[in-house]
């Protein structure tokens, strides 16, 4: 065997090193981020171009059960509209409250308009790039939500030109999370390819596949973010807390444009 | 010319992954990109020419990813070492006469989720993420992995490709 292989691996050694070196102590770590703030504006069309692709296509797929659909649709949208109503009194209500109180909204009313133009699967999680950085607003910790309220990430690392976020399935991601209309909560973890687990549901708690899980509003997340729908429910009586999945709503939804929701300074 | 080609590979292999897979077919567990660096140090040997090429194709993608400079390139390296001292005994590379042989692209596709293992071994310091280690996301590298070989064997045609 050629000792040749070596020899220039050594000398890569002593580059690469030399390159590190340099781009800590004289570049601030910002060499290789000339590439995210290259690419996001081209990248960001494209992403954005083909989900639209991608849910054309499923509509043309299913075509056969529009109709159906369209009935089971009507039925939810007036149950949800007479909730609205409930929703916007409570809410009216809260403010008040908040006011005559003087507690302050741990979030902000600001929000900063993004896009989301790489997704890859990476050693410790998904790479997720966001075309805003902290000159736009965008810092760390801050919600990553579609315009829907589907709970995307938060921002893990924000940088000048562009931000990674940590996906709600990225095994580093935890929410603490309740079953809509239910009393049924716990503590939802990211878990790449399966989704998300929802830990801490012991075994006398009810939830069943199809309940909808959203954000409970107990930690740095705010409340009633879809998170995702129960997609397996395994009770043991051995055990102490049952094995759930949950299936993320962010797959049913287009996140090439997204919303960050900033904190309030109090946070 | 070699290394013409494995750049556009490299280049495709990039944005199917980064963004084809993941926005059109809501596929977020492709290794494509990753492959398409370590693939023609296995394919074609550990010689120089691939080394090089290898680590300008891991600069570039920890430059697309925003990932700080050395993140994957020191890995990078690290696994090649290893592949180098793994061809002592295993002699895995393909020759110009091996090119659509279905025995050498499976075992050279079995190889290769080793060497990504591997690869996340150095690039964890030691540890290897636990939801990395999912019977679908090793199953998606070997299949990735043979699509790409098969696509090394129709554009290497030249007895010049192979050492």
């Amino acid at each position: 065997m050629s000792h040749s292989p070596f020899k220039v691996l050594f000398t890569l050694f002593a580059v690469v090193a030399s390159l590190v070196f340099a781009d800590r102590y004289f570049f601030d770590r910002k060499l290789t981020h000339i590439g995210p703030v290259l690419a996001k504006k081209p990248a960001s069309y494209i992403f954005a171009k083909l989900e639209s692709a991608r849910f054309f296509l499923n509509g043309l797929a299913n075509i056969r059960s529009l109709v159906s659909e369209n009935e089971k649709f009507k039925k939810e949208n007036l149950i949800l509209v007479s909730r609205l109503a409930d929703y916007e009194n409570i809410k009216e209500e809260s403010s008040f409250l908040k006011n005559a109180f003087k507690i302050a909204s741990r979030f902000s009313n600001e929000i900063v308009y993004a896009s989301i133009f790489s997704s890859q699967l990476g050693f410790d999680g998904y790479d997720v790039i966001l075309t805003s950085g902290v000159e736009s607003g965008a810092n760390d910790n801050d919600i990553v939500i579609t315009e829907d309220g589907v709970l995307v990430g938060k921002i893990k690392r924000s940088y000048d030109g562009f931000a990674h976020v940590l996906m709600v399935n990225d095994p580093d991601f935890s929410v603490t999370a309740k079953v809509l209309s239910s009393n049924t909560a716990g503590i939802a973890k990211g878990a790449l390819d399966k989704g998300l687990y929802f830990d801490l549901i012991v075994q006398s708690d009810a939830i069943k596949e199809g309940d909808i899980v959203v954000s409970s509003g107990m930690d740095f997340f705010p409340p009633a973010l879809i998170i995702g729908t129960v997609s397996y429910v395994e009770t043991n009586e051995t055990n102490l807390f049952k094995k759930v999945k949950i299936r993320p709503a962010m797959e049913d939804v287009k996140i090439g444009r997204v919303l960050v929701v900033k904190k309030s300074d109090r946070n | 010319m070699t290394g013409i080609k494995l750049f556009i590979i490299f280049i495709l292999a990039l944005m199917t992954d980064g963004l084809i897979l993941p926005a059109l077919f809501n596929f977020k567990n492709s290794s494509l990109a990753l492959l398409a660096i370590l693939l023609p140090i296995l394919y074609m040997g550990p010689e120089k020419r691939t080394i090089l090429w290898g680590l300008f194709f891991s600069i570039t993608s920890e430059s697309f990813r925003g990932l700080n400079l050395g993140t994957l390139a020191i890995p990078f390296l690290f696994t090649v070492v290893v592949i180098c001292l793994a061809q002592r005994s295993l002699d895995i590379k393909y020759t110009y006469n091996d090119r659509f042989s279905l025995g050498r692209s499976v075992i050279v596709a079995f190889v290769s989720v080793a060497f990504v293992y591997i690869f996340s071994f150095f690039y964890g310091w030691g540890k290897v993420g636990t939801g990395f280690l999912s019977p679908v996301i090793s199953l998606t590298i070997m299949l990735e992995s043979l699509v790409l070989i098969f696509v090394f064997n129709i554009v290497f045609n030249n007895k010049n490709d192979y050492v």
